[in-house]
């Protein structure tokens, strides 16, 4: 019998597979696979998946850092959150989590330490062990720990993503947070970064109706394979709180050298209204 | 798997089981067709719904296709669990030392009370009659009586027998007549495909294999010679034999284990909140679980006893077929001090919890469980496990949550966040996924929710920060008792901040939720609003206040 102790009282002996050790025959799964599974409609944004160790910013909403995290979690694999539920800021709703695909499941939150020391090491140890850790930073991060974490997930092929929301108001409120120290969400450049360039809601009259989807167009850039900007509109989210590609995209980046840089999550402005 | 004595004799017990327990506990009444899902399987039925045809073991879709009007919730132990509490607490003032074996399900070895109440057939009326008086109109209670629990937990069931027996209601098997009696069951009962969680005594492909060779009754496979059993297929068919044959999966232990192993917590200040007490529990449970693994023992009974300030004293026998993990102890501690904290307000402890104290009844050697080769469960793998505990460590044990989905109308409380480390990760946790709802929120459960899309970041009511909301002539929006507003929201202003243009807005609506109670009763209007910035927010106005409820970023 294999040295598990009296475990998960579901799982009985079956005469045929009794004796068989599991870890001898660990069946070839997502996780020895040098890239994690995003959702079929961001494939255009990222064809190759998320490369395992890498870290992914998220710029301008949390339902995309949300649907990012959706793929990984579909394919089985646990997802660490740390920061979405504070005392005294927004909180990610966990319900637009699961809509989008993220499977309450396999999902572990943890409160984000207001001690930047207790921080680093509390994402050391997320990292260590969860597929994908969904960051909202509540500290200004320096510099150090960040490619401390960046090394650190590397070796344990963990994905970290960085989400900031859309604006300063939804993501601080005043008195617990400086928001200008928080502008720069990650302080080395991501291996991928994800914005929303402009999105228009549908479903809103004056006075009837009520929110049914929103219409984003996304932009991914990065390192290395991914830095060709690629760009797609997305629904994000669809009538159903799901992620769809919207028909006839991808838009290709425009000839021209390229659209002003945005300087700050937290001051952008999305382009369309 | 110790080879049976010529003269063991099995325990006589009575099981006391309300079948459909889960259907019972979420709130339906027998007429309404309903039934309990896991994992999109049917695990219980209202008669109502099994009169149409809802069986259990049917997919979601099977079964609405059979019953169009059935309503179906996702399983939630903790609920049947918290429910069932008052049903344990009234049998336990018949008989002290009750054993559960799980929610819905409990029972007592009758030797000592049978004498007391003159009989098994008048102890088994009183139980029937004292429970059914708790449980009313809300279901049919069962009581079976024979040797061997197996035995009794079949007669307790009401599937099994028919109409044959003079009282539907309970069912006595006489003494040394349990392997008779059952001789004519079909072998399916030996796996029982309604128990998700514990007590699947012979697995179901065991059961299929036997079923193909010929044997169809649990008659013929006691009839097998028990070493032949043995040797095609191991312990589980040993346990197979066992139980045919009317005795319990393990030949009784007599000696009580030493009472050394017990392990205990004291609590300084005593704990108010179950979660903080489960927390505890955890540990206590890996602690004891150890001290038995070292002796190359597993627990099948388990004693729980609770003490508060005020010395109320609350003690629970917890049995489980199969050895009891860590995990397992712990949630079923949490199940215990769930239902004694949020229980009726009569049996409701004065003070917070001082002690906390687990103690073995029964052990057993552990044989281990094997994992199936490729298991498909949910199992959480040992680093995310040992991460969860050590991050409870560092942060403190509130710090690291796992949801739980509890349902309301409010963006904030539909989902409550229960401590990682007072739940078993590696179980099968039902309640963590917000069911299967229909997309029109003014159908039940919670007419009045949220439609979806659902908001991705939302404010607790005590973080959302205050807004004005005016109109072009910078008058404030005002809402009337008709829930009407006084003017058209033109301008946005959140915390102070830059005034934003309003392009588009729906609402109002009203929500009046508890208003027969005033400390928890909520009466508010809400309003989606999308400015200019792109941005769509829900504000709500409350106690003449607008506030920022929820961004759809």
């Amino acid at each position: 019998m294999a040295g598990r102790s009296a475990g998960s009282a579901a799982a009985t002996v079956s005469p045929l597979t009794a004796g068989v050790d599991r870890t001898d025959l660990a069946v070839p799964s997502a996780a020895d696979e040098s890239a994690l599974a995003v959702l079929d409609p961001l494939r255009p944004l990222l064809p190759d998946g998320l490369r395992r160790g890498s870290t992914v910013a998220v710029r301008g909403s949390t339902s995309l850092a949300l649907a990012v995290a959706a793929g990984p979690a579909m394919a089985g694999g646990w997802i660490a959150a740390i920061g979405w539920h504070d005392v005294g800021r927004s909180q990610v709703g966990l319900l637009a989590a699961h809509e989008l695909g993220v499977s309450w499941r396999r999902l572990v939150l943890a409160t984000s330490p207001f001690d930047r020391r207790q921080w680093a090491t509390a994402m050391s140890v997320l990292v260590d062990a969860f597929a994908v850790v969904v960051v909202r930073p509540t500290l200004p991060i320096s510099g150090t720990d960040a490619r401390r974490l960046e090394a650190r997930a590397r070796q344990s092929g963990a994905v970290m993503v960085v989400s900031s929301p859309v604006d300063a108001r939804t993501g601080t409120i005043v008195g617990v947070n400086n928001d200008k120290r928080l502008r720069s969400a990650w302080p080395t450049p991501p291996d991928v970064e994800l914005r929303v360039l402009a999105s228009t809601w549908e479903g809103l009259g004056h006075g009837d109706g009520h929110l049914q989807v929103r219409r984003a167009l996304v932009e991914v850039s990065g390192r290395g394979r991914s830095s060709r900007p690629r760009r797609a509109e997305l629904w994000l989210p669809t009538a159903r709180g799901e992620v769809e590609l919207v028909e006839a995209s991808p838009v290709d980046p425009p000839a021209e050298p390229s659209e002003p840089e945005i300087a700050s999550p937290l001051t952008m402005e999305p382009a369309a209204s | 798997m110790s080879r049976r004595q010529p003269h063991e004799q099995a325990v006589r017990r009575l099981v006391l089981a309300v079948p459909d327990w889960p259907t019972v506990a979420a709130g339906f009444l027998p007429h309404e067709p309903a039934a309990v899902l896991v994992a999109n399987r049917v695990i219980a039925a209202t008669p109502a719904a099994r009169a149409a045809g809802v069986e259990t073991g049917l997919r979601r879709r099977e079964a609405q296709a059979r019953c169009p009007d059935v309503v179906v919730v996702e399983a939630d132990p903790a609920r049947d669990a918290r429910e069932f509490e008052p049903v344990v607490a009234t049998l336990a003032d018949l008989c002290p030392r009750l054993e559960v074996f799980g929610p819905g399900r409990c029972g007592f070895p009758t030797r000592g009370p049978s004498r007391y109440f003159g009989g098994d057939a008048a102890l088994a009326d009183r139980a029937r009659q004292t429970v059914q008086a708790v449980v009313g109109e809300r279901a049919a209670v069962r009581v079976g009586v024979a040797d061997g629990l197996f035995a009794a937990t079949l007669a307790s069931e009401s599937s099994i027998v028919d109409a044959d027996a003079s009282s539907p209601d309970r069912i006595i098997v006489e003494p040394g007549a349990s392997a008779t009696w059952l001789a004519s069951l079909p072998v399916t009962t030996l796996a029982q495909p309604d128990e998700p969680d514990t007590d699947k005594m012979v697995p179901t492909d065991l059961v299929d294999l036997v079923t193909r060779l010929g044997l169809r009754t649990l008659g013929a496979v006691a009839a097998l010679p028990i070493g032949d059993l043995a040797a095609r297929f191991g312990p589980p068919g040993v346990v197979a034999h066992r139980l045919a044959s009317g005795f319990d999966m393990q030949p009784p232990n007599p000696t009580p284990p030493p009472a050394d192993l017990a392990v205990e917590v004291t609590f300084e200040p005593p704990v108010e909140r179950v979660d903080t007490a489960a927390f505890a529990a955890r540990s206590l449970a890996e602690e004891l679980h150890q001290r038995l693994s070292d002796r190359g023992e597993a627990c099948t009974h388990l004693l729980v006893v609770a003490e508060t300030e005020h010395s109320e004293r609350m003690e629970r026998c917890w049995y489980h077929g199969t050895a009891m993990s860590a995990g397992t102890m712990a949630e079923r501690v949490r199940w215990q001090l769930d239902g004694w904290l949020h229980g009726s307000s009569t049996a409701r402890p004065t003070a917070g919890i001082t002690l906390l104290r687990l103690a073995p009844e029964e052990v057993v050697a552990a044989v281990g469980t094997q994992l199936r080769l490729w298991d498909t469960t949910d199992t959480a793998p040992e680093k995310v496990v040992r991460a969860v505990a050590r991050l409870g460590g560092l942060l403190g044990p509130e710090a690291v949550t796992v949801p739980e989905w509890r349902g309301g109308r409010q963006p904030d409380e539909h989902v409550a966040t229960v401590p990682a480390g007072a739940v078993d990760l590696d179980g099968n946790r039902t309640a963590t996924e917000p069911p299967m709802i229909s997309r029109d929120p003014d159908l039940p459960p919670w007419p009045g929710r949220l439609p979806a899309p659902s908001p991705a970041l939302v404010f607790a009511p005590c973080d959302q920060p205050p807004v004005t909301l005016s109109d072009d002539s910078g008058a404030l929006v005002q809402v009337d008792g008709r829930a009407r507003c006084s003017s058209s929201p033109a301008e946005l202003c959140v915390n102070g901040n830059d005034r934003q243009r309003v392009v588009a807005w729906a609402g109002p609506w009203p929500v009046v939720e508890r208003w027969w109670d005033p400390t928890i009763g909520r009466r508010q209007i809400r309003l989606q609003v999308l400015t200019d910035d792109g941005v769509a927010s829900l504000l709500v106005l409350e106690q003449g206040q607008w506030s920022l409820a929820a961004v759809y970023d």
